[in-house]
């Protein structure tokens, strides 16, 4: 495979340099086209993102100004940097701006000098999050054993996939929400090629339950999962249930807002393909753009979501992802994050988990597997608040995976396809607390269903009515830093308490 | 002898509800016992006694012995009896005639009862959170024991039952989940006291002490998640009984104390309330000798 350098990155800035402009999808057969937001410029700084393996977008910052500074005063903060960017040029998500410095790819350094200025409260480099789930091969027996050892059958007696009225956000990789093909410039190893890549929705979701779906990251267009991760995390919300297809899920009756924040291979190769670069991206490119989960956190409390999933972090502290989290429970919403899945690299903290242990309304999300203890990679700390099923193959192989339907990975696999079809789907194991997350927003999307309608009641109640896990910590009952208030319980949360008990 | 005025008249068959029917029935009862005349006659002991005019200046009849007067007062050594013949009242001293047998205490009496009220429980905001309401009606009964000239010990078993749903409390906030929530309250309760007898209205008071069964089933449980506890009470209480011979009627207050039956959980936990007694009033309708 391909692998990009510091010369062949140079030579590819340059051909990018020479075709930025609107690259769009293209339409050979008269399908529409939609604007990229990936344009190749930006992909370019995903590239050198996963080649130099940084956690943040290349010249990128995320500024915000202390209240009630003026654009001449905003001006003369940017002329601390060396291409002297106009503030018509900064991109605004609510309060914090946008800034794009391509001259500087150094975003910490970026930020380092606009934090000098007075006008500025703070700046922050545009930090790259990953989803946290692995997927795995297919290979099952009993397929959602996390179901059964969340007693989901008792808990949907009580409350049979909530209500229609109730929204819940997936910030995610996206979960497909039009059936068509669209033409790609891609490359297959001797030539760039337009390929025809047909897109489905996933028919364990009806077309009505999709609602506001939007993509920050890829393109003005219709929302399209190329990694499965989103639809996967959406699978276990609410796909489908007893409808005699694949697999069943949580709150089956709510409806899902699918947000796009997250590129993966595919995207990245087709915008830069677009661009005329002839060669292949690298695998892991990709990340969670900080600016878009911004983005999508307020525009998802904007739009009547009521429960927000974000199954992805990184290492890196956001404040705008903190206080963008906490306008949205401000708006009504609550949310669930996973927790990581680094225990065995180090066991860093994560963000925005990490956030959730201060904002009532927000809850950060560890793992189990089947024998309901701690998944191998789900990470530990002192901000952990619940932990749900997130799937173990150390813990039952397959059989440990959680299993819900999403794209057939087989047809888009980087590794062994040149020409991608995302319109076939299947059921999938994967792991990760990106698995045990949408449990908990699942069940959060029940509760708000039957009237607990604040962000902080519902986290006090999963917390209330959580099982205990593992030793209680010293100096604070009734939780530890593995599990947290210990594995959600539906059935308890959703019949809630009498007078005595 | 005593007569009865007439009741209210009532359809009782429009009445739906077994128990509105039975707390009606009640209430006529009561208001029956609590409006009758409690007259009592008294037999004159003594020859040509006098029964003076109301203001003592001069006889208005003079009586022999065995003749019955009908007594409608007193006042000091004196009883306020009508005046035979005539459309008035007058006094005759207490010593020249016997006293009604209605004001003589007897030695031993037992008297059975049924009673119905109204409790608000000490823990309010729990049972209004999950009842919709701070407290409930209560009907039981007993059995009363009395002895000597005033004193009584009764043994008393009441319930209440009711309906409402599970809640979830965050900082005082109530969240209603709309999950069936039935809870059965039945104290038993045995009190002692004492009885300030007089002819038609006695006050009492007494103290006591009793079990409180406590039983809450939240719909959609597993075995082993309903609650049935028992728990030792405390209570005190005063009221005032008009009585007829053989039937009479109280007006209770009692002020009881569970403590620590609750508190541990749910509601009761989030709000802080322990304390499964209250303060009610209650109708009772008392029969013996």
């Amino acid at each position: 495979m391909f692998k990009l350098n510091r010369v062949t990155l140079t030579v590819l800035a340059v051909l990018v340099t020479q075709s930025v402009g609107s690259i769009r999808g293209q339409s050979p057969d008269g399908t529409p086209e939609y604007p990229m937001i990936l344009t190749s410029e930006r992909a370019l700084a995903f590239v050198h993102a996963a080649d130099r393996k940084l956690d943040y977008v290349p010249g990128e910052v995320l500024v915000k100004f202390h209240d009630g500074v003026s654009v001449g005063a905003q001006q003369r903060a940017l002329t601390a940097l060396r291409s002297r960017p106009s503030p018509s040029a900064l991109h605004w998500v609510g309060e914090v701006a946008v800034l794009t410095d391509r001259s500087e790819p150094n975003a910490e350094l970026l930020a380092a000098q606009l934090r000098t200025q007075p006008e500025v409260a703070y700046a922050e480099p545009n930090h790259l999050y990953r989803v946290h789930a692995t997927p795995n091969d297919p290979g099952f027996a009993q397929r959602q054993w996390n179901f059964a050892a969340l007693d989901m059958e008792r808990a949907w007696d009580i409350n049979p996939g909530g209500k229609d009225s109730i929204i819940v956000a997936v910030i995610d990789t996206g979960v497909t929400s039009d059936a068509r093909a669209f033409s790609f410039q891609t490359w297959n190893g001797r030539a760039l090629q337009s390929v025809s890549v047909p897109y489905a929705r996933n028919p364990d979701f009806a077309a009505s339950r999709i609602v506001n779906a939007r993509d920050f990251i890829f393109w003005d267009g219709p929302v399209l999962d190329m990694e499965g991760h989103g639809t996967h995390v959406a699978s276990t919300i609410g796909e489908d249930t007893n409808n005699a297809l694949a697999e069943a899920g949580i709150a089956y009756k709510v409806k899902l807002m699918p947000l796009k924040v997250c590129v993966g291979y595919w995207e990245v190769q087709f915008a830069m393909s677009a661009s005329g670069y002839r060669g292949f991206v690298p695998l892991d490119v990709g990340g969670c753009g900080d600016a878009e989960i911004v983005e999508a956190v307020r525009y998802a409390a904007d739009n009547g979501a009521k429960v927000i999933n974000l199954s992805l972090g990184g290492p890196e502290p956001s404040v705008t992802l903190r206080d963008a989290l906490r306008y949205a429970v401000e708006k009504g919403a609550f949310a669930a994050i996973s927790m990581g899945n680094d225990y065995e690299e180090g066991n860093p903290v994560n963000y925005p988990a990490a956030y959730a242990a201060g904002l009532d309304g927000v809850m950060s999300v560890g793992a189990v597997g089947p024998s309901l203890t701690r998944s191998f990679y789900s990470s530990t700390g002192s901000h952990i608040e619940i932990a749900a099923p997130g799937g173990n193959d150390r813990d039952g192989g397959a059989n440990g995976l959680i299993w819900q339907s999403t794209i057939l990975r087989g047809d888009s696999n980087p590794r062994t396809v040149m020409s991608p079809r995302f319109d076939r789907y299947a059921e999938s194991g994967y792991e990760g607390t990106s698995m045990a997350a949408p449990h908990v927003a699942g069940i959060a999307a029940l509760i708000m269903s039957q009237g607990v309608t604040n962000p902080a009641a519902v986290e006090a109640l999963i917390k209330k009515s959580a099982r205990p896990l593992g030793a209680e910590a010293a100096g604070t009952p009734g939780r530890n830093q593995e599990y947290g208030y210990g594995l959600i319980q539906p059935r308890a949360a959703l019949r809630g308490f009498g007078v005595a008990k | 002898m005593g007569s009865f005025s007439q009741g209210p008249r009532c359809a009782v068959s429009a009445l739906r509800s077994k128990a509105i029917r039975v707390a009606f029935i009640a209430c006529v009862l009561g208001a029956c016992a609590a409006t009758a005349r409690a007259q009592t006659t008294v037999r004159v002991v003594q020859d040509q006694s006098t029964i003076w005019q109301s203001n003592f200046e001069a006889a208005a009849a003079v009586v022999n012995a065995g003749a019955e007067l009908t007594v409608v007062g007193h006042r000091g050594d004196w009883y306020e009896v009508d005046v035979p013949g005539q459309q008035r009242t007058g006094f005759i001293y207490k010593r020249n005639v016997e006293e009604p047998a209605s004001m003589q205490s007897p030695s031993v009496g037992v008297w059975g009862f049924v009673q119905f009220g109204y409790t608000q429980f000490a823990a309010r905001n729990s049972f209004d959170a999950v009842l919709g309401q701070p407290g409930g009606g209560f009907f039981g009964g007993g059995a009363e024991l009395r002895l000597g000239r005033g004193f009584f010990l009764n043994g008393s078993a009441e319930r209440f039952t009711k309906t409402g749903q599970g809640v979830f409390v965050a900082n005082g906030e109530v969240f209603k989940l709309g999950v069936p929530d039935t809870i059965a309250v039945m104290p038993i309760a045995v009190t002692a006291g004492w009885r300030f007898v007089h002819e038609r209205v006695t006050p009492y008071a007494g103290a006591g002490a009793g079990r409180v069964f406590y039983k809450e089933a939240l719909a959609f449980g597993d075995a082993g998640e309903d609650v049935d506890t028992r728990s030792n009470s405390y209570q005190v209480l005063g009221g005032v009984e008009i009585r007829n011979t053989w039937i009479a009627t109280a007006f209770e207050v009692q002020y009881s104390r569970v403590p620590n039956a609750l508190g541990t959980g749910g509601a009761s936990a989030a709000f802080g309330e322990s304390n499964l007694g209250g303060l009610g009033g209650r109708i009772k309708i008392l029969v013996g000798r």
